[in-house]
């Protein structure tokens, strides 16, 4: 029976939240500067943000020690996931991050003109922009607002999603709330804003979800390979044969949905379908087989354009070194640090779960199927072909596994539903501020560069009005421009790095620029965007000097002339480079 | 597992009436709340129940991403067809609100 004075605690605890998570926003809202240095925003937090959210992490070991029922966790975790996705949207009036632009430039494309599959990929995939475009259509909001507070939004679903998923894989409901706390502070990851692979991992969580649960098997009997695939010895998980024809259909619908999403989460579908059947825990041997034939049909006719210019695996198959994976690790020195403290938290997560795989092998509580949704995403590490950004997906896509593992090594029992002795409750005190604290600094660390003023948006939605028609655009680092918000399809864009290299000198890469002009760029030349926040960029992430940035930019101010240049003095300035009539 | 008896069909018929208000033409305000409840929530709440689930809290990620799923693939058909009015994806969740709750009505009255 609960007794008074434990009521008030509760109440205590829950409104302390409310406000640590209010008072930590109104804090980061005084910051007055948009010129952060290599490090991002955590320096320029004050110490009331750290205060409050270690406080708020010390709350909830308060309220889970004074036994708080579990509804009072709601709004703790509410508060955390607010206060630490929540310092983005309130720092800037507007999304953080260039690629949230691109795909708002997407969606517009999609919601307004007939769809061009053979523009980009983006439009051989276009599920979540269609669903994008006609949300914000239908709700009337800006979808700029909508982006802002898209990470909080995302943590939200992923966290409720999470929950459940976890319940079904037969966690207790304390070390459940642990686990999705651990994710919450252990997700540096930073890819839940306005994204297709925000809605996508969604998907996969609700996917493991139906497949651990109405669709589950229970195993009867030790794994033999002679036994494959008659799965002899199961008994489903769901008594309920009405369910489990429901559960299948809904997992059809979520692998549809993904499948003509996102390019590379239905291979991480697979795997973890594959995953449990490995083990045996999916009643439904052939649905793996479904779930293959679903992609493989988008592939072949969905994404039929974009595949017949792009084989699969071509890249890989030709010995291709992708760039992006060294480059997170290079670049500027706050830069590096900040890199080093996001493998430190997956490391620190990693060490954990392999703790709680040791601890459960021991007590006899291990269940296979977290250890194997952990490890199976590394399988796509040879996959480093898209775009560089393999490892950040690995780790993702791990995650909720490592971190299910990590809270089972902290609990008394996988299952457990009593509070944990005094040593895990202190391993938690230290653990989970410190966690918080890094996820702070590393979600933050780029925002020399992914933050944007209302100014540098509209000086680069007025790009299409100012180049000549036909010129292609270049700018010399998309990490850090807001373009193609609103004309996606007006122009053609191209990466500096596609064209000079990675690393480049001012002298080799405006000559071939110009030669570019001259020979790829039809009747249109090319236009060069450069801006300051790209020279900080170029700076953090591959180590280019300013100087040489800075040289480049004189060089083309001198190529283009005075007639064919704009913006001279602004945060946003255009060189444009005509093809030479005899070069 | 024991099985409960079948959800009201209350989310199914939300669902549909919310699409009828959204396409009338609701206040400013209302707009984005209807809007959120109709592809965020309703359609993934009555496929559920039309499946025989019984609603319980750790369902609501699957019931939100459901909806969203729903909103997807009828956003997505539409734009290959070519249809590029909002109104139809809301139409269309509105009418498969309405299908789940025939569909958990027909069950009902099964039972």
């Amino acid at each position: 029976m609960t007794t008074t004075p434990r009521r008030i605690a509760w109440s205590v605890v829950v409104v302390g939240s409310a406000a640590a998570c209010a008072y930590g926003l109104l804090e980061v809202s005084r910051i007055p500067s948009q010129d952060f240095g290599d490090l991002g925003l955590g320096p320029e937090l004050p110490p009331e943000y750290w205060a409050c959210l270690v406080g708020l992490n010390v709350l909830v070991l308060l309220a889970w020690r004074l036994a708080a029922p579990l509804w009072a966790s709601v709004p703790l975790m509410t508060s955390l996931i607010v206060l630490v996705y929540g310092a983005g949207p309130v720092l800037s009036e507007l999304p953080r991050g260039a690629t949230t632009y691109r795909h708002l430039g997407i969606a517009e494309a999609v919601g307004s003109r007939p769809l061009d599959t053979d523009f980009d990929a983006y439009f051989n995939w276009p599920g979540f922009f269609a669903g994008l475009s006609s949300l914000t259509e239908a709700s009337g909001v800006d979808p700029l607002e909508l982006a802002r507070w898209a990470p909080v939004a995302n943590m939200l679903i992923w966290a409720v999603a999470l929950a459940g998923c976890y319940a079904v894989f037969g966690l207790g409901r304390r070390t459940t709330l642990l686990a999705v706390w651990l994710f919450v502070v252990a997700n540096w990851i930073d890819q839940d804003y306005l994204s297709p692979q925000a809605f996508a991992f969604a998907g996969y969580l609700v996917f493991l979800t139906l497949l651990a649960g109405p669709l589950g098997a229970f195993r009867s009997i030790p794994v033999h390979w002679r036994d494959w695939p008659h799965m002899r010895g199961l008994r489903h998980a769901d008594e309920s044969a009405q369910r489990r024809v429901a559960a299948l259909m809904l997992v059809v619908v979520v692998t549809a949905a993904v499948t003509v999403s996102h390019q590379l989460t239905p291979v991480v579908l697979l795997m973890g379908a594959g995953a449990l059947l490995l083990v045996r825990r999916l009643a439904v041997p052939t649905l793996p087989v479904t779930v293959g034939v679903i992609v493989l049909l988008w592939l072949l006719f969905g994404a039929k354009p974009y595949l017949e210019g792009h084989p699969p695996l071509a890249g890989l198959l030709q010995g291709e070194v992708p760039a992006g994976a060294d480059q997170r690790l290079g670049g500027s020195e706050g830069h590096h640090l900040v890199s080093l403290v996001r493998l430190a938290i997956t490391g620190s997560v990693l060490g954990l779960a392999a703790l709680g795989v040791i601890r459960g092998w021991r007590r006899h509580d291990l269940d296979g199927r977290l250890v194997l949704l952990t490890g199976a995403p590394f399988l796509m590490l040879p996959l480093q072909s898209y775009g560089g950004e393999m490892v950040m997906r690995v780790v993702l896509f791990s995650l909720p596994g490592a971190c299910a593992l990590a809270a089972v090594a902290l609990s008394p029992r996988r299952t457990s539903e009593r509070w944990w002795p005094r040593q895990g409750t202190l391993a938690c005190a230290v653990l989970l501020p410190v966690l918080a604290a890094a996820c702070v600094v590393t979600r933050y660390g780029n925002t020399a560069f992914d933050v944007f003023s209302r100014n540098e948006l509209a000086a680069i939605r007025q790009v299409p009005a100012v180049v000549p028609p036909g010129s292609v655009v270049v700018a010399a680092a998309t990490e850090a421009i807001p373009w193609a918000e609103v004309d996606y399809l007006d122009y053609e864009r191209r990466r500096l790095s596609d064209i000079c290299g990675q690393v480049w000198t001012s002298r080799a890469c405006a000559d071939e620029l110009l030669h570019r002009a001259d020979v790829h760029a039809g009747h249109g030349g090319i236009t060069v965007v450069l801006t300051d926040r790209q020279r900080t960029a170029l700076r953090m992430l591959r180590g280019i000097p300013g100087k040489e940035y800075d040289a480049l930019e004189r060089r083309l101010a001198a190529l283009a002339g005075p007639d064919e240049t704009w913006g001279t003095g602004t945060a946003v300035r255009l060189y444009h480079l005509s093809p030479r009539r005899n070069p | 597992m024991r099985t409960r008896p079948p959800q009201p069909l209350w989310s199914g018929l939300a669902g549909s009436a919310a699409a009828v208000a959204l396409v009338i033409g609701p206040g400013e305000y209302a707009r984005p709340v209807l809007a959120g409840l109709l592809m965020g929530l309703l359609p993934g709440l009555a496929l559920l129940a039309a499946g025989a689930f019984p609603f319980r809290p750790r369902l609501t990620g699957v019931a939100i991403v459901l909806s969203l799923c729903v909103t997807v693939l009828a956003s997505t058909a539409f734009a290959y067809a070519g249809i590029r009015e909002w109104e139809a994806t809301v139409g269309a969740l509105g009418a498969v609100c309405a299908l789940a709750a025939v569909v958990g009505l027909l069950r009902g009255r099964a039972r």
